[in-house]
């Protein structure tokens, strides 16, 4: 590649995806709120956008008992559509069903029930980094620490710590290796094996 | 233009002669998955559509799910299965997160005596789970298929379906696509099968643009197969070992909802 192709491929790039932008402007203009959540360890992910992917920023997400309606807490998605929280947060520790309800200020809203089939629905990559959450108020210390609380609260950061991981792993898991893949794989060592070769009969 | 129209006749001289077309098929229980209904139960077949004569199919070369550039391999997942009293394949899916949900098909070559050739369908279906929308118009990279201009699911009957088709990524200027509608009234109790007022009506034929583009309304609500057909570049081996040419069919299947009916007021 030369130097001039370099600088010239993000360009490139750039312009196809605004192409591509360009060519599906319809689809960020519906308004219909899409809502999807799931649990992992303690913590509850709630997913809002609009159709065509966009994300439904500061909606408020407001979680109930499913089986009688009370309300149990109240939040706002982030920028990236995206609210957590602890399943002890609720109150009822870790009973579910939950309803999750998501609104929008022009009115919009739809609402993920949550029951416990869901626990570790999501096994795909999601596109947020959970890391940037801010962490549930509980794992602050205070004066009064037992060892138990000690416990509980490293496990809680341990988890909120490890979700990535968790999820990186789940999605590795998801998708085994290919044909292609242990080809690819296999013309790699063969030309490494090649390359050595060829530097031995140098010497 | 005159290219076009030379391409035209050129493909109408090369139509399968055929009464009822082979349709790669591959026919989910649903088009859209939700929190109610949070799986999908696929059935695969080579069969007759229209008529709903099936044909025994050895298991694909490959079966797979497609979401957002992302490939599943789901063949060793398959089942035999009964599919139109003959052999087919099925399995049960559920859609882990939002998203459109391809599914692939490639069956093995099928050699066709009576028309001296082997065929080979690609067919792909569209699944929409927990109400994602995006990429249902991005190409698969399959070696022959139709990318819908219209969005495959969330559809009436009656609506018209535009899509493009593609051999080797490239568009098909006057490619012949032949249109068959799943009749399934057989298989329900106390229905019988639809009576074509033709056997021209059993499959229909639509030719692509100059841009590979064709489109066709759909007159009623159900499953809709559409299959761009095309010679292959290549040849492959019949079962007496002679080297004969091969049919690329792009297919896809949409399904189209009833469009629901006024309620009265109490």
């Amino acid at each position: 590649m030369t130097t001039l192709q370099k600088t010239l491929r993000p360009l490139f790039l750039f312009s196809l995806l605004m192409a591509g932008l360009w060519l599906f402007p319809a689809l960020s203009h519906a308004h219909t709120i899409r809502v999807f959540a799931w649990v992992a360890g303690d913590t509850v992910t709630v997913e809002s956008g609009f159709s065509g992917g966009r994300p439904l920023i500061q909606g408020t997400v407001e979680v109930q008992n499913a089986e009688n309606g009370t309300p149990l807490l109240q939040g706002k998605t982030n920028e990236e559509g995206i609210f957590t929280f602890s399943l002890t947060k609720t109150g009822q520790g870790k009973n579910i069903p939950l309803r999750i309800i998501v609104s929008s200020d022009e009115g919009h809203r739809n609402e993920w029930l949550l029951a416990a089939e869901a626990d570790h629905a999501a096994t795909e990559q999601n596109t947020t980094d959970p890391a940037a959450t801010t962490p549930p108020p509980e794992i602050l210390l205070s004066k009064k620490n037992s060892d138990e609380q000690l416990t509980r609260i490293l496990a809680q950061l341990l988890d909120e710590k490890l979700k990535p991981i968790q999820r990186r792993l789940a999605q590795a898991e998801e998708q085994k290796p290919t044909l292609t893949d242990i080809l690819g794989a296999l013309g790699y060592l063969i030309g490494l094996a090649g390359i050595i070769a060829w530097m031995k009969s140098r010497r | 233009m005159r290219q076009t129209l030379a391409l035209c006749l050129l493909s109408l001289l090369s139509l399968p002669t055929s009464l009822h077309a082979h349709f790669g098929m591959i026919i989910p229980s649903a088009n859209t998955v939700d929190q109610q209904q949070p799986s999908v139960h696929l059935r695969l077949s080579f069969s007759h559509p229209f008529a709903g004569i099936g044909m025994d199919m050895e298991r694909p070369a490959a079966f797979y799910t497609s979401k957002e550039g992302k490939r599943e391999d789901l063949t060793a997942r398959l089942s035999p299965a009964t599919v139109m009293g003959h052999q087919g394949w099925s399995l049960d899916y559920s859609p882990k997160r939002p998203g459109v949900y391809w599914f692939v098909m490639e069956p093995q070559p099928y050699w066709e005596a009576s028309e001296d050739l082997s065929i080979i369908h690609s067919t792909k279906t569209a699944v929409s789970a927990f109400d994602g929308d995006e990429g249902w118009a991005e190409p698969l990279g399959l070696k022959t298929e139709i990318v819908p201009l219209l969005r495959p699911f969330g559809n009436y009957g009656g609506n018209t379906f535009v899509g493009q088709v593609l051999l080797d990524g490239k568009p098909v200027p006057g490619s012949v696509v032949e249109v068959e509608y799943y009749d399934q009234n057989k298989d329900r109790a106390g229905q019988k099968a639809l009576q074509a007022p033709s056997d021209a009506h059993v499959s229909q034929v639509v030719l692509a643009d100059g841009r590979g583009i064709f489109t066709f309304s759909c007159p009623a609500a159900g499953w809709w197969g559409f299959a761009a057909l095309n010679e292959g570049n290549f040849t492959l081996k019949n079962p007496q070992g002679k080297e004969k040419g091969v049919e690329l069919g792009a297919v896809l299947w949409l399904y189209l909802d009833p469009f629901p009916r006024a309620g009265t007021a109490q």
